[in-house]
């Protein structure tokens, strides 16, 4: 064995240029594949600090077997199974939201925050011991006890200035003057991204279950349980789910089809994890396979030039496992150090992702997630590289022990019969069809991103001090008639004192629930007049409400009609603006104006509002991130005097984002209130780069992939079409021998490839194009992704085909006869 | 076959091949070698040719000339009274394809095509011709090599002497005037090697002409007439009687091992 070591490492030395291809080929896909396993351990493998974090499970309710939502768990659930769950030895609920913090010197700042039970403390060990003061108590959570928190080290140190006499003091939280009574390490964010906590209360008001299956009423809370020593989350699930049935029967209007789940912690309000890694495991699994041909390509042909010598080898006496095992050395010291390159190439780009995550983040990131590398990584990095050696190795090894002695040691021949043929033109079609699947997708995925990042919103972007305000006190909470006057007069004292503000400035103002390019997307049935519906299914809408004076605000020109004015009161005629795609949706080829809709409320029991008129027609404008139907959203927006939202979005048109603007909005925003606080003020090309996220990460993936594709692609498939060639030497020899002249060969040889690639590329193509067929608006970019990748890989093919044929072809007949 | 072949040249002196001349040399690492060196050749219509000479004297590459598979650096080349070795590319092609059959120690056989089609190769580069006439020829060729039943089976299928023959029926299939053996038995056993030369000497009876390298004289023995190479010089060109006294004992002798085989 030692021996056979010594003897690679001496034949990869001394053919370098082989080497080093087969490396940097491996090194590719198998870096890729270890980055995407970092991506998921970053995000599942979880640095919990917490004593036995394995125990800790988050308890979902689930539908149908599916997951739903984080606060899915209604509180008389929750009770039922604090009581039917042995295996846990406890089950606490929480509460997550936002608060409005007032501080001390500067404007109300809103933070992430955590109603917690007392008990809940020691699960959480050294990582929630106070640095200073005490911990939420079991008292503390009492009727009528005195309203205390917990913050973090962080938030002290950033909002209050690490006052050392913090605890005893007081805030207003949402208006109420709170006591701070502890001050948890920095570093803590439980249970996701949260650094204020207060006690825990049960919901307000009779705990009743609906009549139809609901989440996330503020009746439904999260779940953390702790497994009692040896218990496991199946056994968990399965407790749950005994006790899920029991509900169901009991109350099948809210309860019918609903289960719980036993979730890692780290699994917490991360549902689309397992979509991000399929679609990364997805990618880097054809990746792999993709450079497991051309490395196996490149095997081949080296299998094909020690033929001799595993034949002199098999003529000594050695047995044929010694000839696979010494090929495979080979395959298999390449694959490691194509590893540890991949695993350091890898940790650089996770440490990138990291960085690039945390600038758009704004918080979002649960705080065990830290994309970096982790031995859990590269482990799979190890176990990958002998799966890839074995995959890449296995078949050229073996193809090559198998030699005919006798022909070979003879004249050096090794008869290339119909098999090796027919394996040349199989690895050529999968190198094709590979190829191509993999360049159509990549392409179309990074255009499609790019499209979406690049996109415009419709409405002016540059110059425009962006800000959100969502008015947490209790009169300004609910839904009662006072809570809805109170939000009302709010609006109309936020707006006279931003429009003052911003006259004073210059600027002018747009107030919307949902400022275009980055913000919620909220959708409402609709039921648009004349329209007959079948089984209560109606057309969605975007539902957004504006101030009076928002579209020219935001210099967009009406297409139609008028916008709001002062004259759309709360008692006048109910009107809307809507969009383009809503009038060519919904009434092609009419005037819209004056047409009527109207809203749907209701679930279970559907019923129809009132009558809306159309009043003005706007060109499209983005609302989110255009991922979400997007450019094709049929939108409507209603006049915020007729329609008081619950939250604003806040646009400044005409002012930079610097210090001056932030405190001409914030101190507008204090007189009308002192109790209010904004968060998410950035400039609106800020916010939208952060709504979209993670999608600069993925478009950068995606190019990355795409360049990758490239380069494997052309190497591959020049590799698997010159080589093809090259084995038929032999057979163009003898063809010019009875008298075949070159165009006749090259014609021949070019046919065949052309075969082949009739062959293939429909079929790359189609997985291709069926990999993002639900990503595109429309079948423009498909069309031309299908017609650019078909052109490259057919250019590739042809002249992968035409430069080996060439130099066959100016090779003597009789040299070509006595090669093999 | 053809027709020509079987006409001697009593009444039409012009001789199947003329050398005259001829040179080839190769250039490698700026070392120059001779492999041919002045080498000047008559072979008339239906004449058996044996090529002998020791390893590397330039037998080979003489029958590449021969066969317009290479150019000489230097002489002249006439075959069927045509001059031939300045032709390009394309004509040499079409020239090959329609006077010369090649038969090669290595058989090179195309392994992707059945013996059918692996013998019908010479008539793929004829647009003229029609399929059926294709198809007639083929079989005409491959019973003349008693191979007809093989017609389906692949070259990894046959053992070498049957490939041997196939390769001797794509040779024939065309009805070349000159057919090219280059050490026909040099990968066969002793019996299918006699098989082979037998058949060779049916294809000229009946009136093909045939030029065969060979190391060995028994088979060298066989042919009409001999040259020897040497160094790329011809050395000797005499009828193989002269050459090999014994040379019809030696071929009665060769038959009877071959037969007690």
């Amino acid at each position: 064995m030692l021996d056979d070591l010594r003897h690679t490492w001496q034949a990869l030395l001394r053919h370098p240029g082989h080497a080093l291809l087969s490396l940097l080929t491996l090194s590719c896909g198998l870096g890729f594949a270890i980055y995407a396993a970092g991506v998921y351990f970053s995000f599942t493998a979880g640095d919990l600090p917490f004593p036995e974090p394995e125990r800790l499970v988050a308890i979902e309710a689930s539908r149908d077997g599916e997951r739903s939502q984080a606060k899915s768990v209604h509180y008389l659930d929750l009770l039922e199974y604090q009581r039917q769950t042995p295996s846990l030895e406890g089950l606490l609920p929480l509460q997550t939201g936002i608060a409005t913090l007032g501080g001390h010197k500067q404007y109300p700042a809103n933070f992430q925050v955590a109603h917690v039970p007392a008990e809940i403390w020691p699960w959480l060990g050294a990582a929630a011991r106070p640095q200073l003061g005490r911990a939420l108590q079991a008292s503390d959570s009492q009727p009528g006890a005195a309203p205390v928190a917990v913050i973090g080290a962080e938030l002290w140190r950033r909002f209050l200035g690490a006052d050392p006499s913090i605890v005893g003091s007081r805030l207003k939280i949402n208006g109420v003057d709170t006591e701070i009574v502890g001050v948890l390490p920095g570093a803590l964010r439980f249970p996701m991204t949260q650094e204020l906590w207060l006690p825990f209360r049960p919901p307000a008001g009779p705990l009743t279950r609906g009549q139809s299956y609901s989440m996330g009423t503020p009746q439904h809370v999260l779940a953390l349980g702790r497994l009692k020593p040896g218990a496991s989350r199946e056994q968990a699930t399965n407790e749950l789910n005994l006790s899920a049935q029991r509900l169901a029967q009991d109350f099948p209007a809210s309860n019918r089809r609903v289960g719980a789940l036993a979730l890692p912690y780290a699994a917490w309000g991360m549902p689309d994890v397992e979509m991000i890694y399929l679609g990364l495991a997805g990618a880097g699994a054809l990746l792999l396979a993709l450079v497991c041909l051309n490395t196996a390509n490149l095997l081949l042909a080296r299998s094909n030039e020690r033929r001799q010598e595993l034949a002199v080898r098999a003529a000594l006496g050695a047995p044929r496992g010694r000839l696979v095992m010494q090929m495979l050395i080979e395959t298999w010291l390449l694959c490691l150090v194509a590893a540890a390159l991949g695993v350091f190439f890898s940790a650089w780009a996770l440490e990138a992702t990291q960085q690039a995550v945390a600038a758009t983040a704004d918080g979002r990131m649960p705080f065990w997630i830290h994309f970096a590398m982790r031995p859990q990584a590269a482990l799979v990095g190890l176990g990958l590289s002998l799966l890839t050696a074995l995959a890449t190795g296995l078949l050229p090894a073996w193809r090559a022990s198998a030699v005919d002695l006798t022909a070979v040691l003879r004249d050096g021949r090794g008869g290339q019969g119909r098999a090796s043929g027919r394996f040349a033109r199989a690895l050529v079609c999968l190198q094709i069809a590979l190829s191509s699947l993999l360049l159509l997708a990549s392409g179309l995925q990074t255009y499609v991103v790019h499209q979406r990042l690049t996109a415009g919103t419709g409405a002016r972007m540059e110059g425009v001090l962006t800000a959100r305000l969502t008015p947490r006190q209790a009169e300004y909470s609910g839904n009662s008639d006072a809570a809805r006057a109170a939000r009302d007069g709010l609006w109309n004292r936020l707006e006279a004192r931003l429009a003052e503000a911003a006259a004073s400035a210059g600027a002018r103002l747009a107030l919307s629930t949902s400022l275009p390019g980055g913000g919620m997307i909220d959708t409402d049935e609709i039921l648009p007049e004349g329209m007959t519906v079948q089984e209560n299914h109606y057309p969605l809408g975007g539902n957004y409400r504006i101030n009076a004076g928002f579209f020219q605000a935001m210099e967009v020109k009406l297409l139609a009609g008028r916008e709001f004015g002062p004259q759309d009161r709360v008692d006048s005629l109910k009107v809307a603006v809507i969009n383009q795609n809503f009038a060519q949706q919904h009434w092609p080829g009419q005037d819209p104006l004056g047409k009527r809709f109207a809203i749907v409320e209701g679930e279970a029991q559907k019923r129809i509002g009132p009558w809306i008129t159309v009043v003005g027609v706007t060109p499209h404008l983005l609302q989110g991130t255009g991922r979400e139907r997007g450019l094709r959203a049929a939108n409507f927006y209603l006049p915020i005097s007729q329609h008081a939202p619950g939250e604003m979005g806040i646009a400044l048109v005409g002012v930079p984002d610097n210090t001056a603007s932030r405190e001409l909005l914030a101190r507008a925003v204090a007189q009308t209130d002192p109790g209010l606080a904004l968060e998410q003020v950035f400039s609106a090309e800020e916010r939208q780069r952060i709504a979209h996220g993670g999608e600069d990460v993925m478009a950068a993936m995606s190019l990355i992939l795409g360049l990758l594709t490239l380069g494997l692609a052309s190497s591959g498939i020049y590799g698997v079409t010159s080589r093809a060639v090259q084995l038929r030497s032999q057979e163009i020899g003898v063809r010019r021998a009875v008298g075949a002249n070159d165009a006749q060969l090259m014609r021949m040889l070019l046919g065949q490839a052309l075969r082949l690639l009739a062959l293939a590329l429909p079929l790359g193509l189609l997985g291709g194009a069926l990999a993002l067929a639900g990503e595109l608006g429309s079948s423009l970019p498909l069309g031309l992704g299908v017609t650019a990748v078909a052109l490259l890989i057919t250019g590739l093919v042809l002249f992968s085909t035409w430069l080996p044929a060439r130099r066959a072809l100016r090779q003597s007949p009789t040299a070509a006869l006595n090669s093999a | 076959m053809n027709p020509n072949s079987k006409q001697h040249s009593q009444a039409v002196e012009v001789p199947l091949i003329r050398l005259q001349g001829i040179q080839k040399s190769f250039l490698s690492d700026e070392l120059e070698t001779r492999a041919l060196d002045e080498v000047s050749l008559e072979v008339r219509s239906g004449e058996f040719l044996a090529v002998s000479g020791p390893s590397g004297c330039g037998k080979s590459s003489l029958l590449s000339i021969l066969g317009l598979l290479d150019s000489p650096s230097a002489g002249r080349y006439e075959l069927n009274g045509q001059r031939v070795d300045q032709l390009d590319k394309r004509a040499r092609a079409l020239l090959r394809n329609r006077q010369i059959g090649f038969v090669f120690q290595a058989f090179n056989l195309i392994g992707d095509l059945n013996v059918e089609d692996n013998v019908a190769l010479p008539l793929s580069y004829r647009p003229e011709m029609s399929r059926p006439e294709r198809r007639a020829r083929v079989a005409e060729a491959l019973a003349q090599v008693d191979m007809a039943h093989r017609a389906r089976h692949h070259p990894a299928q046959l053992s070498g002497g049957q490939q041997q023959r196939v390769a001797i029926a794509r040779a024939l299939v065309g009805q070349p005037s000159l057919i090219l053996a280059d050490e026909p038995t040099g990968n066969l056993d002793p019996r299918n090697a006699e098989l082979v030369m037998e058949l060779l000497q049916s294809v000229h009876a009946r009136g093909a002409t045939l030029c065969m390298v060979t190391h060995d004289p028994r088979y060298a023995a066989l042919a009409q007439r001999t040259v020897a190479l040497f160094d790329g010089r011809l050395v000797a060109d005499l009828p193989t009687a002269a050459l090999y006294p014994g040379s019809a004992k030696a071929a009665a002798g060769a038959s009877a091992v071959a037969e007690a085989l």
